[in-house]
């Protein structure tokens, strides 16, 4: 959590000004690491309106909450409708202050008001219900794939070579998903059957960490570049990995 | 003319119900195994589902976004890599069914670097080493389980590296 500071200094001692306009100092402190960032803040002299142009300088430097002596209402109304906390009557020690904010927040972890756990459920409901159309949707698909995707035919596309066997076992794991203890069991067969050890190795690693089919629902959790960096560099580790546990547990 | 939003999300799930039945007038005989699989799925993500969601009141009700940056936000290092990596491990049943809880921590401020060795983690299973030892020996579940931890560490690290470099 950021919050942002109107102040007459560049450090967390600094001590809040009654108004924007009074600030020679803007400070942004980040709550989870007590990092902070400090700005000069715009001068009266260079033109009327030095007080917006502060405030807008600190939600660009990314506050989330704004602490302040006095801020006119006509200001603060658009502010805590587009979703920023502010907090008037604010004075002394930045740094007080912050720990102040955040030993109240951690009573609250311990404290739901009445009422809280409805509307804590109806949010979580709410949550959940954004991801059930795309859940349902992969297991559909899920189902679909497995169907048409026999041990038989899996075994056909290996080919014997090392590399190309973990190539097609990441891949083919990747569109399977569910408990683990699957793979094991189609790994087991499959070696049986005459695979080879990089290909099932390549099939179980990719089994959990891989998600091709349910992709659809990871980017409606996750977002789009989330699961797009995260499977490719999955797919890309899991060959890697995949030949080194069949070299180091000399089965190659 | 667009679609209205409420049924937006319903695209997706409606193409997959109708793949199903293209698949049951073209190949008849694949629709009861598909069926059977679906069912099976269902079933397997039942309970984790359900742990889920209890867990997703839990967070709304208790825990704060402050609380989630403190353990798992951005910069907390070996401990938030700790935190992760054992919540994924402890994890069961399908990954999707932890896809709503992940997002209600994403939405808490829990940072992507966690997110994805939450997810990559999962492939280590304690409760499943005596399988894997049965079936491939000693040797092979060692590697295999030390390989898995270390492979999602390194997916976690990527991903933390690709949000730093497009930021």
């Amino acid at each position: 959590m950021k919050i942002g500071f109107p102040v007459d200094s560049n450090n967390l001692d600094a001590q809040i000004t009654e108004k924007m306009s009074s600030a020679t100092w803007l400070l942004v402190i980040d709550t989870d690491d007590m990092s902070f960032e400090a700005v000069p803040a715009p001068q009266m002299s260079a033109r009327s309106g030095a007080g917006v142009q502060g405030l807008t300088l600190l939600l660009e430097m990314g506050a989330e909450i704004l602490m302040i002596g006095y801020i006119a209402p006509h200001i603060a109304q658009p502010l805590e409708k587009s979703g920023i906390k502010v907090i008037t009557g604010v004075s002394g020690r930045v740094e007080d202050r912050v720990n102040q904010y955040a030993e109240l927040n951690k009573s609250k972890i311990f404290t739901p008001q009445k009422g809280f756990a409805r509307s804590a459920f109806q949010k979580t409901m709410k949550q959940f219900s954004s991801m059930l159309p795309v859940l349902l949707g992969v297991i559909m698909i899920m189902g679909l794939v497995q169907a048409f995707l026999s041990k038989e035919l899996i075994l056909k596309i290996f080919s014997k070579n090392p590399l190309m066997d973990t190539i097609i076992g990441t891949f083919t794991g990747s569109i399977f998903a569910g408990n683990p203890v699957n793979s094991y069991v189609i790994g087991q067969s499959l070696l049986k059957l005459g695979a080879g050890w990089a290909g099932v190795c390549a099939l179980m690693f990719s089994w959990v960490s891989i998600g091709l089919v349910q992709m659809p629902a990871e980017v409606q959790a996750m977002g789009f570049r989330f699961t797009m960096v995260r499977n490719s560099a999955a797919f890309i580790i899991t060959i890697v990995a995949s030949l080194l546990t069949v070299f180091f547990a000399g089965v190659w | 003319m667009p679609f209205p939003k409420p049924l937006q999300s319903w695209i997706f799930p409606a193409c997959a119900a109708a793949t199903c039945i293209v698949v049951w007038i073209i190949v008849p005989e694949k629709i009861n195994p598909t069926l059977r699989i679906i069912k099976t799925i269902t079933l397997q993500m039942a309970i984790p589902l359900l742990i889920s969601l209890f867990m997703m009141f839990l967070l709304n009700m208790y825990i704060s976004a402050a609380c989630i940056t403190r353990l798992m936000g951005k910069k907390k290092g070996l401990s938030g890599m700790l935190f992760s990596s054992i919540a994924g491990i402890v994890s069961m049943g399908p990954v999707f069914a932890w896809f709503p809880f992940l997002k209600a921590l994403k939405g808490k401020g829990m940072a992507d670097i966690y997110l994805a060795n939450f997810l990559s983690c999962r492939a280590v299973k304690p409760v499943l080493f005596p399988v894997l030892i049965t079936y491939f020996g000693w040797r092979f579940s060692l590697v295999f389980i030390i390989m898995s931890l270390a492979s999602a560490w390194g997916i976690a690290f990527v991903v933390f590296l690709s949000g730093k470099r497009l930021r």
